[in-house]
């Protein structure tokens, strides 16, 4: 009897099987039914384009993984009353910025927002490049940046926390005008512009630092 | 001599985001203006390096962080508001749900008994929606013949403990296979876990039976203070040239409160041969700095996966290759 109970669960297990790779909306759709196995899968998917986010505006790796854990752990709570009228990926990046945003206002309020410039505010100043905070001791060393990414590292850095964003959201999340719009709270023609001008910045700044030939 | 376009209009331009009027006025500029052709390229290059290399991964362990940290939440329901958007106030999905569950009990129920004629007695004590079961078809039939339900997990997962020497009852698979386990849903249907399998060796699920008279924990074991977490479980494949690499892990588990496992489920407390896999169970707490010291035996390939299991430790594949070995090769 045990092994058609098995088999039965067997059968069933294919079943699960074949709906694993649900959509976002099935996946909220399970979580709002309570099945918690459904949150996981959301936290698979999105841990990489969160935590992107939240490193690239915050530019430390112990904070931006606090902020990230926090953004997932705030979804959780409300995944509930989500009612799925924007895709769920928009909703997330929605959270994600207004955490970075409260947390760069508290970190401000407490003074302890220390970073500064990767490079000296006059580009050319002859400063030595400062390291980012990921990379500083005590960051998981394990993590293997290579060159081009360190660059692209430097490069944001340079930019203000606004056209980090887009452009993160633009050309690293692969968002359209409209969907960055809506996350940021700004009109479409803002994130054209803002978006122009940080592209031209970083060429600029990609430019200096390591010679167009090389890499523009 | 064509119409300048807007500078905003060069990027919306490269992202497809111009009406066909606007890119019809940028194409015609691009003709006639070789600077505006490198501006363009200087912007597309900069898309390109950001859409390769700009995306970082998640440090190691976030998920797990993440579920247990959300592990004391209370479970998800919908609201009214869902409800109410739901056509005519009717739970179109729950009722889809229950009808669904209540076919499979009539399936499974008759396919009980028509297969052996005896009463099919697993459903007469529920187990507690989510809890998970152990299946050994041995103990299951004769518990079957008793009228008593497969055991749930938490009254098995408890005897294991680190103590030093210790030995696990385990008759057949890894210690990590229990996870495994059949889930039951709501409905009182078995229903396998959603997840892929930790290795690829096990074809059959895990059995692991408790110890005869279950070990109450003690300080310093592994479970001890460990946050509850229903996440992750790992697999690292390590390849190395360093031949005591297996004493290595011992001593790495041993200081992050694990313990390692062989391929049969027997406790290592000695040093073993210097290649193969390894379970080793290491508290959640711990599981992020074990995992980057594990970096220190040699070149490391993490393998997460997806499985959901209710634990307060994590148990993880490592498979040590020798460099310069066919598998090492396969590896690179």
């Amino acid at each position: 009897m045990s092994y058609r109970f098995m088999e039965d669960a067997q059968v069933i297990g294919l079943f699960w099987a074949t709906v694993g790779r649900a959509t976002d909306r099935e996946l909220v759709a399970q979580f709002q039914g309570g099945d918690t196995s459904a949150y996981s899968e959301i936290v698979h998917r999105y841990q990489d384009r969160v935590f992107t986010l939240a490193l690239r505006w915050m530019r430390d790796q112990a904070v931006a993984e606090e902020v990230a854990q926090d953004v997932f752990i705030a979804l959780f709570r409300s995944l509930g009353t989500f009612r799925g009228d924007s895709k769920l990926s928009t909703w997330v990046y929605r959270v994600v910025v207004n955490h970075c945003k409260n947390r760069i206002q508290y970190r401000r309020r407490r003074h302890m927002d220390r970073h500064e410039p990767l490079e000296g505010v006059g580009g050319d100043g002859g400063h030595p490049p400062r390291q980012l905070a990921s990379d500083a001791p005590g960051a998981d060393a394990s993590r293997h940046r290579t060159e081009a990414e360190q660059l692209v590292a430097e490069g944001l850095a340079q930019l203000d926390e606004e056209q980090r964003m887009i452009i993160v959201l633009r050309d690293i999340e692969d968002l359209s005008y409209v969907e960055i719009g809506a996350i940021m709270d700004v009109p479409r023609g803002t994130v054209k512009s803002r978006l122009h001008r940080a592209r031209t910045q970083l060429a600029t700044v990609l430019s200096r630092r390591i010679g167009a030939e090389d890499v523009l | 001599m064509p119409e300048s376009p807007a500078n905003d209009d060069l990027s919306a331009y490269l992202d497809g985001e111009l009406p066909p009027e606007a890119s019809a006025r940028v194409q015609r500029a691009l003709a006639s203006d070789p600077v505006l052709v490198v501006e363009l390229e200087q912007l597309r290059l900069v898309r390109s390096m950001l859409s390769k290399h700009g995306r970082v991964d998640a440090p190691f362990g976030f998920k797990a962080r993440v579920l247990a940290a959300v592990a004391d939440e209370p479970a998800p329901t919908s609201t009214w508001k869902t409800w109410l958007r739901r056509p005519f106030g009717i739970p179109v999905e729950g009722f889809a749900v229950a009808l669904a569950a209540l076919l499979v009990v009539v399936v499974v129920g008759n396919r009980e008994q028509a297969g052996d004629g005896a009463p099919s007695n697993n459903f007469e004590a529920p187990i507690p929606a989510g809890e998970q079961v152990i299946v050994n078809p041995e103990r299951d039939a004769a518990r079957a013949q008793q009228g008593l339900s497969p055991i749930p997990a938490s009254e098995i997962a408890a005897p294991f403990s680190v103590n030093e020497g210790e030995t696990d009852n385990v008759t057949s698979g890894f210690v990590g296979e229990r996870l495994e386990g059949i889930s039951v849903p709501s409905s009182g249907i078995l229903a396998p876990d959603i997840g892929r399998p930790v290795a690829p060796e096990p074809t059959t699920v895990g059995v692991v039976e408790p110890s005869p008279a279950p070990v109450a924990k003690q300080s310093g074991t592994a479970d001890d203070d460990a946050p509850a977490l229903f996440g992750a479980s790992y697999r690292y494949q390590v390849s190395t040239s360093d031949p005591d690499a297996a004493t290595q892990l011992l001593r790495l588990a041993g200081r992050y409160r694990g313990r390692v496992l062989d391929s049969s489920g027997r406790q290592v407390t000695a040093t073993q041969s210097d290649s193969g896999s390894y379970r080793v169970q290491v508290p959640a707490e711990h599981l992020a700095e074990f995992g980057s010291a594990l970096r220190a035996l040699g070149s490391v390939v993490e393998r997460p996966d997806d499985r959901i299991f209710a634990s307060s430790s994590v148990t993880i594949q490592v498979d040590l290759i020798q460099s310069g070995s066919r598998d090492a090769a396969e590896l690179e």
